[in-house]
């Protein structure tokens, strides 16, 4: 089974795809990343995967989130090229790989880079609600 | 009807004096809740229903606090175990997306959909933190976050579903604003499947007509318990669809073309996808 269905937190991947929504926030991504409890686990590479999803992420604040939880190593700091043609050395995907999906935080705080609002982390899951006047 | 003690007045002006009248009525005692034809105006099938009233943004909110999101928390395990048979439309949505894709389930409730397939990965999102501690429960991951307000970046999605979700969204304008949402999600070439309660209950099955909600705007009862000693009654809110309303308003959207409509076990299913 290539996507685990054991997952207990909240992963890279995701915290990648996420960015503030509170009210008149104009550049609310990254999420700031705190007190965070982390578990790494094992999730079945997939290249395809890795592949198709390089030209989504914003690699800086992969490199930063990575870097904060002591995870980076050996993860290029340039974003690999992206194209279809260019065949990535699998060692490199390996890693991207390791950061995005099996790094998982379980408990800790996201952080509205702009409003400094933040929205816990609790038993691996993210709450984002606002309230009425956010 | 006022007394006439002198008698009744005929077309021609006589009177006639009045005798000993005899009223009859017969009434029927049901031991079950009543199920007449006429819904609306049945004073036992609304008796203690709250009364529809949005006209600010404010109430909206109101309506959909107290009947959508606070009726979910308090029920989440007794609807989870209602909810536990992946519908065929989703499962073959969700079997039509590329291999390894990546999938947002918008109102994930309970995370029925979030395993379906082994080779796609799907996120979901919810309202209830009580219903994403089950999805936690069963290994899958989510976030929690109103749908008319999404955390996600722009452009990031190959597939999004929202199913039996938009329709507990109170005002049209909040159902665009949701439906808007879904879509930015979307990368150039994603597809969204969203389905709603619709108005008319029997489309499918030949009895066309047999049963329609009363009104487009209902309050659906929950009992949370079994035996009617302790069961305890919430109302949960739907706006109904009506055939069309729900491919008129993706048609508003911008960036996206409807791709089908159907019908399917009394829900309306749109399918669209991001130019």
């Amino acid at each position: 089974q290539w996507y685990q269905r054991r997952v207990r937190g909240m992963k890279l991947l995701t915290h990648n795809m996420m960015k503030s929504h509170c009210k008149g926030v104009v550049n609310g991504f990254p999420l700031k990343l705190s007190s965070t409890q982390v578990e790494v686990k094992e999730v079945e590479f997939n290249a395809d995967f890795i592949t198709r999803m390089l030209e989504r992420l914003e690699w800086g604040a992969l490199v930063d989130a990575a870097s904060q939880l002591g995870v980076a190593d050996g993860l290029p700091e340039m974003a690999p090229s992206s194209g279809k043609e260019v065949d990535e050395e699998e060692d490199v995907l390996r890693k991207i790989h390791h950061v995005l999906l099996e790094v998982e935080i379980t408990e800790g705080e996201l952080e509205c880079p702009e409003t400094g609002r933040k929205f816990p982390i609790k038993n691996g899951i993210p709450d984002m609600r606002l309230n009425e006047d956010e | 009807v006022s007394t006439q003690s002198t008698g009744d007045v005929s077309e021609e002006g006589d009177v006639t004096s009045r005798g000993v009248r005899v009223s009859l009525t017969l009434r029927q005692c049901t031991t079950e809740p009543c199920r007449c034809d006429y819904p609306s105006q049945c004073d036992s099938q609304n008796y203690g229903k709250p009364r529809f009233s949005v006209e600010s943004e404010a109430d909206a909110a109101k309506i959909e606090g107290e009947f959508v999101s606070d009726v979910y928390e308090e029920i989440a395990d007794h609807f989870s175990h209602t909810r536990h048979s992946p519908w065929p439309g989703v499962v073959d949505f969700l079997n039509s997306l590329p291999s390894r894709s990546l999938v947002l389930d918008v109102g994930c409730g309970n995370g029925k959909y979030l395993g379906v397939r082994d080779d796609i990965l799907v996120i979901g999102n919810d309202n209830s933190a009580n219903l994403l501690s089950i999805c936690r429960e069963r290994g899958h991951e989510t976030f929690a976050c109103n749908a008319l307000s999404l955390p996600v970046r722009p452009a990031l999605c190959d597939g999004v579903i929202c199913i039996a979700m938009l329709h507990h969204l109170s005002t049209r304008e909040r159902r665009l604003r949701c439906l808007a949402n879904l879509a930015s999600l979307l990368r150039p070439g994603g597809r969204c499947l969203v389905t709603v309660w619709a108005q008319e209950q029997h489309l499918d099955d030949g009895e066309i007509g047999r049963r329609e909600f009363p009104s487009q705007d209902v309050f659906v009862d929950w009992q949370k318990k079994q035996n009617a000693a302790d069961a305890e009654l919430f109302y949960r809110y739907y706006h109904v669809f009506r055939e069309g309303e729900l491919e008129d308003l993706v048609r508003e959207v911008q960036g996206v073309e409807v791709e089908r409509v159907t019908y399917e076990k009394a829900n309306w299913c749109c399918v669209f996808r991001k130019t």
